[in-house]
């Protein structure tokens, strides 16, 4: 047994140790690289600068934008608190310092300038180990319209090696910055900028340093960062609420009446959704919503039957107007039954359509009599819509109530790439000091319609030396193919898996350019190998873009479930057991 | 706490350039880097419009939809009549739509333009 295949075993006789403990211990001996992991809320913040974390989506707020990602390369997206009061309860711990004058209330303190043009602050010192990272922010309640800064200093009274938040900002919210440390001791200052005019009064609260890792990615345009999401069913008001018993009763919000000369008989609870009974005699009442079919993609419409006389499948879930060329099969309970199937028990029923080269849009219908009238009674509840290659082992049924309220558990989170402009990326990542890499990626990919780049070393991956990148597809309209790829000094070894969008896959390997040798496969599958010359060398000391290639081209239209990225050689069987980790996160097959 | 909504905003390439400073003028930095995605009719360069598509704050939304809220408040901010009066016309020719009600694709298409080419990838 090699050294390498040592770090990934455990103690007792080579038995594997928790998946989630083997990603961690990826980087124990301080590799380059970086693991973005979207399930994990406590990584991400709506804003570049790390001050409004994101929260759970679909719980009745607009997806989050993601403009900061943490990296949890180091076993924490943010390390233990570094300023011992952050209560100011008492001063304890801060300073006064340029002659400012500081007092405590209600949590906050209030730091008034001696003089303007002066720094007036009040500061305190953190304990950090130099060349590591430290997230810093604190939130300012009040100020007299005079500048304010947050600052970190070498020294507790004079300004030396610097980072603070710009010299012309005087708005209350929150302050923040990224610094690297230099020293073992550094001083945050709260109070007054370089640029006023007049005694500056400021009030802070809530100050807080945390280690993170240099390898954050971020996104300081708005419209440019990916968003949060959990949404797998297309539908809306799937809990069938609004609905009302009668002939025909009325339909429950957000559906509309297709055909409605049956009644609605009952609407009953049925945990927090609805349950309609439905009762037709030579006649019929079904409810439809519209949506949108994408060519040669296959569409999953489920219903819950909770009771029913004889009715055939078709009679509970039918379309309107379905694309030209699409293709009908019916399932129930899991089995491949026929459209003309009598549905007399209770089950989960499934029809799902195989659009063909041309999509539209399209209604699905809900009901008793979807394909004429019928005679019967039946009681319908929780539809669902989704593609059907969209996760698997995902919860049958997804509540939706409206774009923004929807159920999340058991529904794997993701980053929602939008194909148009949406990108991530970092300050510079040093791989110079290795030839190897190793990477695994969760993704799902919605359009071949043009490049996408899931990520890239260099803004120009392609022409710059020593760098690598994921691209699918690799050329617009055209092989649809997954593309791993890296470049040496001089030219490019690369390898290519097909995949038609829309598609998930979990795809792991690593390239070296020094060998030069490539092995990478997707969902497991057999592995792609390639010894192609690169010229040698190694990595180099570029930043990392994910979604869009130098945040100018090649936008990824998907979903990133998750990216890990490691700065030497890993042992196949631990690549194998990373990709069975995110697999277990994506739920991808 | 920030309410987000969603927006696709085009831009034709004559102001493209102001629109990027007003926008981080309004919006800070969040509102920097914008209209990074060139269109023309044909799909090929040189653009004749740029785009924007994705989450942005409330608050701005309202202001690009309400020209009396937008002077408002970039008069309080202290811009004079002129770069007032250039600002509004600025808004006005935009194209601004609500994601949630029609995707950039489809805004690409009832405005009669394509995302231009940009070169293969390798």
């Amino acid at each position: 047994m090699g050294g390498l295949d040592r770090v990934f075993r455990g103690r007792r006789g080579g038995q594997e140790r928790p998946l989630a403990a083997i990603i961690a211990g990826l980087w124990r001996n301080g590799e380059q690289g970086v693991w973005y992991d979207p399930s994990d809320l406590s990584t991400m913040f709506q804003d570049a600068t790390g001050t409004l974390p994101c929260y759970m989506p679909g719980q009745g707020q607009v997806d989050p934008p993601v403009g900061m990602l943490l990296d949890k390369r180091l076993g924490f997206a943010l390390g233990p608190e570094r300023i011992t009061n952050t209560e100011f309860q008492t001063l304890n711990g801060w300073t006064a310092v340029r002659g400012a004058s500081a007092t405590v209330s209600g949590g906050a303190v209030t730091v008034t300038t001696a003089n303007p043009q002066d720094w007036g602050s009040v500061s305190t010192p953190i304990a950090t180990e130099p060349g590591k990272s430290y997230l810093v922010k604190v939130l300012m309640t009040s100020g007299n319209g005079q500048n304010v800064q947050l600052l970190v200093s070498e020294s507790a009274v004079n300004h030396v090696n610097i980072t603070n938040t710009g010299s012309s900002r005087n708005a209350v919210g929150y302050y923040s910055l990224v610094f690297k440390a230099t020293k073992t001791v550094h001083y945050v200052w709260l109070g007054s900028s370089t640029n006023t005019a007049s005694v500056g009064v400021s009030s802070w609260v809530a100050p807080s340093v945390r280690e993170i890792s240099a390898n954050y990615a971020f996104q300081a345009t708005t419209t440019s960062r990916p968003t949060l999401s959990a949404r797998y069913n297309l539908l809306t008001n799937t809990s069938f609420a609004g609905a009302i018993a009668g002939a025909p009763g009325t339909a429950p919000t957000g559906w509309a009446f297709g055909f409605a000369t049956g009644e609605i008989t009952a609407v009953t609870p049925l945990g927090p959704d609805f349950a309609i009974q439905i009762a037709a005699s030579s006649s019929r009442l079904i409810f439809t919503q519209q949506l949108t079919a994408a060519p040669n993609v296959a569409y999953s419409h489920w219903i819950d039957v909770l009771e029913t006389t004889a009715i055939t499948a078709i009679n509970f879930i039918a379309l309107t107007a379905p694309p030209s060329g699409a293709t009908m099969t019916y399932w129930f309970n899991g089995e491949l039954i026929t459209s003309s199937t009598v549905i007399s028990n209770p089950g989960r029923l499934e029809m799902r359509m195989l659009v063909g080269s041309t999509g539209g849009s399209y209604y699905v219908r809900f009901g008793v009599g979807c394909s004429g009238n019928t005679t019967g009674i039946a009681t319908i509840a929780r539809p669902d819509v989704r593609v059907t290659n969209d996760g698997v082992g995902l919860p049958p049924y997804q509540r939706v109530l409206d774009s923004n309220t929807y159920d999340t558990v058991g529904f794997p989170l993701y980053l929602r790439f939008d194909g148009v402009d949406d990108f991530l990326q970092t300050a510079s990542v040093d791989f110079s000091g290795t030839g190897v890499v190793t990477m695994a990626t969760a993704y799902r990919k919605l359009s071949d319609a043009a490049v996408g780049e899931i990520f890239a070393l260099s803004g120009n991956p392609t022409a710059s030396s020593g760098t690598f990148g994921f691209y699918t597809p690799e050329s617009a309209n055209g092989t649809a193919a997954a593309v791993f790829f890296a470049r040496g000094a001089s030219s490019i070894i690369s390898g290519q898996r097909l995949g038609a969008a829309p598609i998930s896959c979990v795809a792991g390997g690593w390239v070296s350019i020094s060998m030069p040798y490539m092995r990478y496969r997707i969902n497991q599958g057999s592995s792609l190998t390639s010894s192609a010359a690169t010229g040698g060398g190694n990595f180099g000391n570029y930043p990392l873009y994910i979604g869009r290639r130098s945040g100018t081209s090649f936008p990824f239209n998907g979903r990133l479930y998750s990216l890990i990225i490691r700065g030497t050689a890993t042992p196949d069987a631990t690549i194998a057991q990373v990709e069975r980790h995110l697999n277990s996160k994506a739920r991808i097959y | 706490m920030t309410n987000w909504t969603h927006r696709t905003i085009i831009v034709p390439d004559a102001v493209v350039v102001p629109a990027r400073l007003a926008c981080e003028a309004l919006a800070g930095a969040g509102g920097s880097g914008m209209y990074s995605v060139p269109l023309s009719p044909t799909g090929e360069l040189p653009a004749t419009h740029w785009a924007s598509s994705g989450p942005i704050d409330e608050e701005f939304a309202e202001l690009l939809a309400n020209p009396d809220a937008l002077v408002a408040v970039a008069s309080a901010a202290g811009l004079d009549s002129a770069p007032l009066a250039a600002l509004v016309a600025l808004v006005a020719a935009s194209d601004i739509s609500d994601l949630a009600l029609e995707s950039f694709d489809d805004a690409l298409a009832r405005l009669g333009l394509q995302r231009c080419n940009q070169e293969a990838a390798a």
